[in-house]
């Protein structure tokens, strides 16, 4: 079924017209992002059960954009209406005859689309109490599996996004919905707790919930957090890796991703700037990003700056051919935006963000490539990591290594991980990769520590050469 | 809006909510260089309401929720369905039943400097603070964002609390470039209830210092097992398994051992006791409740315990509310007395973690200081830590010289003893 528009933003439409032929009589360039997104999350655990509408997934508001002559400014609002609609051309007005910025006026090519994605199930009309009652299921089908298990859970959420961008030529509307789910198992030992966790994702309904009942999946999380018990720190120094596609993403994602953002470029922050057209990963390396590259959580037909949505080709084998950039970010560089103009929420500014992005395939089999390995680890289960722009260094951080010794897992397995070093040297020695790319879109990114969007990433089992601690 | 949401509750029978309403409004500057790049405000309205639903299950009272947001701009319509939609859900929230804090009714009129003057006014002032120092030829301020913000805060419970509350903040982030010999950045944030100049001045003239090292430091640290010295937000980030550790639903769900009278350093501490207790950054908890400050560690023993009134509740405690700040009365060796030896001491990281659950704790370094012990002191970078608090927490040792943000109060510095470095 197609996700149906949100009957708000169309009753506003006409208003929202209004704001903008007013500002555009006193402004060059003017536009409005209207949102209106529901979420809701569901936990179950030794906690006890959870139904909340997720704070920064929920809202349902305004962003006008103004260009002054000189330079751009914001307004964001949540209330609209006829009798109002002077004193907020006048608010509006105020805040962008303030700006001092020096702009270009923004391009407004025309342009008139809409998206309504398809789904099967709709998590509303499945209801709190069967998503309930399959959540505790899940959790415990996980407590049965091993008695060391200080507790296990699952989580369930979604969000239905409806966005509308108007400006004089332009009129984007779309809708779509993404889910996530995770099962968590916690195991303890004394005060340690070690957790482990399986996460799905998918640019789709309520129907994700049946992988996580997957028997597989639950056995996995219980089994993994019981081992990650008899796990020990590892020696620090430099290995022969494998990564799971999960921290494949990770290490496309923050290590690298972030780097290309254009916006970046503009601050002189970023060393990518003087890498375009230069080697910056082996010649297996071919990587992409992009609302238009994949189908995953980040997948939108326009970015929050009323940008269509691309595939951008980054990496070509392994050369840095382009970056991502948001309008404003692209306008000062003079290129053109790529879709990655992205706000946490109608409440913040538009910053170049990452959407789907990943590595493609190679051809190796992930037998072949454990059986390369003479002393190494298998990386699994990314948790965190942190951007380096500026330098390119690494900051990730795994939940499990799994030692490789003469060509086979030993079964021993080494946690938490830090992966260090210098991302050109950690992507030059990309030796393999397998031929099935795999995309995650469990988590958030953070532009530093705030600014959080969904994104997905990820790619196929690379071998590299990788600096543990 | 209010009384809109109050006349649907009754409608529809539900007994048992809080309402949150927030209005929030900020002035925003972004800057590249010294160059104003973008500028921002804003103001909205929003509600949150947590319903409740009471029921039995197997013969026990329960007592369900759902927490929904509510827009200015739903219909009365939209509204009532909302509010059903969660009351329907909370059915099937079987938790067991705990009742809602007392009522208080109290208005707090807005005080303090950011209340007598306008947002703009406030940004504009701080982002003068954050550019005065920045005149030095190879460092600099490479970009920045600046936000002066007010939210209003009212809430509203079945029980019959109504309290309002104002909250000013200016804080916001900046990134330090220096270009020789490398060229390096480091980034920093602030937060503060007012707006102070001057502390935002030293931040940013220490700022445009630290990254003048950090262009100096060209290597990593051997790898091996270093006595490590964190300072000032990286101590508050290892205290704050503390607090995690103390928190009513980590208690709750058996994730902590903590309860009144448990040594949580351990039987036999030979570095100092923990002398701990977290401050509220807002005078009303989500429900109501009066925060103060709150001891959680005397000694190294746990004195408090606090969080969320349900989980206060099953725990047969007074709730509390939420903390995060951290307050820590610790402190028996200056910063040069706890440098007087060979050890590392990272002043920034990538991302510093600690992991309370695990209690490990690591980061990626940026910055460090290797002092040999004999006056030496080299510039390093690279390479990471990693540890366990649960090792080596009975052999903390911390400065007698203090830091303070928004978020923690405390000592400087604190070294911790034998932590294993990744490095060349």
């Amino acid at each position: 079924m197609k996700l149906q528009s949100s009957p708000y933003l169309s009753r506003v439409t006409p208003l929202l017209k209004r704001l903008v032929a007013a500002l555009r009589e006193r402004f060059p360039y003017a536009s409005v992002l209207a949102q209106d997104t529901l979420s809701m999350q569901y936990a179950v655990s030794s906690h006890g059960v959870g139904a909340i509408e997720t704070s920064f997934l929920t809202g349902r508001g305004f962003v006008a954009r103004v260009h002054n002559g000189h330079g751009l400014a914001e307004y964001a609002f949540n209330e609209i209406s006829e009798d109002a609609l002077p004193a907020l051309v006048e608010r509006i007005s105020a805040v962008a005859e303030s700006a001092r910025g020096e702009d270009p006026v923004p391009a407004d090519e025309p342009a008139h689309e809409t998206l309504n994605a398809e789904y099967e199930l709709d998590p509303d009309q499945l209801g709190t109490a069967e998503i309930v009652r399959r959540l505790t299921a899940i959790r415990e089908k996980a407590l049965k599996t091993n008695s060391q298990l200080l507790d296990a859970g699952a989580r369930f959420a979604w969000q239905k996004a409806h966005k509308l961008f108007l400006s004089e030529n332009r009129e984007l509307s779309q809708s779509y919905i993404w889910t996530n789910g995770a099962i968590l198992a916690l195991a303890a030992r004394g005060e340690e707790i070690k957790d482990y966790f399986e996460s799905f994702s998918g640019l789709c309904g309520s129907e994700l919930l049946s992988r996580l009942e997957s028997d597989e999946a639950i056995a996995k999380a219980c089994d993994t957090a019981v081992a990650l018990l008899d796990s020990q720190p590892i020696p620090p120094g430099e290995y022969d890796c494998i990564c799971d596609p999960e921290t494949t993403g990770m290490i496309v994602h923050e290590a690298f991703g972030h780097g290309v953002e254009m916006d970046m470029f503009v601050k002189d922050r970023a060393l990518a700037k003087q890498f375009m057209g230069k080697r910056v990963a082996s010649d297996l390396v071919n990587m992409h990003d992009g609302a238009a590259a994949a189908k995953e959580c980040a997948t939108f037909l326009f970015d929050d700056e009323g940008t269509l949505a691309q595939d951008t080709r980054v990496i070509e084998n392994g050369i840095l051919v382009a970056g991502y950039a948001d309008a404003v970010s692209a306008a000062r560089l003079g290129v053109k935006p790529t879709g990655n103009g992205r706000r946490e929420s109608y409440e913040r500014k538009a910053y170049t963000r990452m959407t789907n992005t990943f590595f493609e395939g190679g051809r190796d089999k992930l037998e072949d490539m454990i059986a390369s390995i003479q002393h190494g680890y298998l990386l699994e289960n990314p948790n965190s990591g942190m951007e380096d722009p500026k330098n390119w260094g690494i900051q990730c951080m795994v939940n499990i290594a799994r030692e490789i010794r003469d060509g086979k897992l030993t079964g021993k397995i080494f946690s938490p991980i830090v992966l260090t070093g210098y991302v050109p040297d950690l992507l030059k020695s990309i030796s393999m990769m397998s031929p099935t790319v795999e995309l995650g879109g469990g988590g958030f990114c953070g532009k530093g520590y705030k600014e959080w969007v969904k994104v997905s990433d990820g790619g196929p089992y690379i071998k590299a050469r990788i600096r543990l601690g | 809006m209010i009384d809109l949401i109050l006349s649907a509750l009754k409608a529809q029978g539900i007994a048992a909510y809080v309402i949150n309403e927030h209005t929030r409004e900020s002035a925003e500057r972004f800057f590249i260089r010294q160059r104003e790049d973008i500028r921002r405000a804003k103001h909205v309205r929003e509600v949150e309401i947590t319903v409740y639903r009471d029921f039995e299950s197997d013969g026990k009272a329960m007592r369900g929720s759902s927490t929904v947001k509510l827009q200015p701009s739903m219909t009365e319509e939209e509204i009532a369905r909302k509010l059903a939609g969660a009351y329907e859900s909370a059915l099937y929230v079987k938790n067991p039943f705990f009742e809602l804090p007392d009522p208080v009714c109290e208005t707090l009129a807005p005080e303090g400097p950011l209340a007598a003057m306008t947002l703009d006014d406030a940004a504009d002032a701080m982002a003068e603070a954050l550019f005065a120092p920045d005149r030095m030829d190879d460092a600099f301020i490479n970009s920045a964002e600046i936000f002066a913000t007010r939210q209003d805060t009212r809430t509203i419970t079945s029980r019959g609390t109504d309290v309002r509350y104002s909250a000013f903040r200016v804080k916001g982030e900046f990134v330090v470039q220096c270009v020789r010999p490398t060229d390096v950045e480091m980034y920093h944030s602030f937060e503060y209830a007012a707006p102070d100049t001057l502390a935002l001045s030293d931040l940013s003239l220490d700022a445009l210092t630290t990254v003048r090292d950090r262009a100096l430091a060209d290597a990593a640290p051997e790898a091996g097992a270093y006595d490590v010295i964190l300072t000032k937000k990286h101590v508050c980030t290892l205290l704050s398994a503390y607090v995690d550790k103390a928190a009513a639903d980590m208690v709750y769900a058996k994730y902590s051992p903590y309860a009144v009278g448990t040594h949580a350093q351990g039987d036999a501490v030979t570095g100092e006791a923990l002398n701990l207790s977290v401050f509220p950054d807002a005078p009303f908890s989500s429900d109501g409740i009066r925060m103060t400050e709150r001891p959680l560690l005397e000694n190294g023993v746990v004195k408090g315990i606090y969080g969320a009134t349900r989980f206060c509740r099953y725990l047969n405690l007074e709730p509390s509310g939420v903390y995060e700040n951290i307050r820590v009365n610790n402190g028996t060796l200056s910063l040069e007395e706890l440098k007087n030896r060979r050890c590392l001491m990272p002043v920034a990281f990538s991302d510093f973690q600690m992991d309370s659950m695990s209690g490990r704790f690591g980061g990626e370094i940026r910055l460090a200081y290797l002092f040999d012990g004999e006056g030496g002191v080299q510039l390093v970078t690279g390479g990471s830590i990693s540890g366990s608090l649960l090792e080596k927490q009975d052999r903390l040792t911390f400065s007698t010289e203090r830091y303070t943000n928004s978020h923690y109060d405390g000592p400087a510095a604190v070294l911790i003893p034998g932590v294993s470095v990744a490095g060349c």
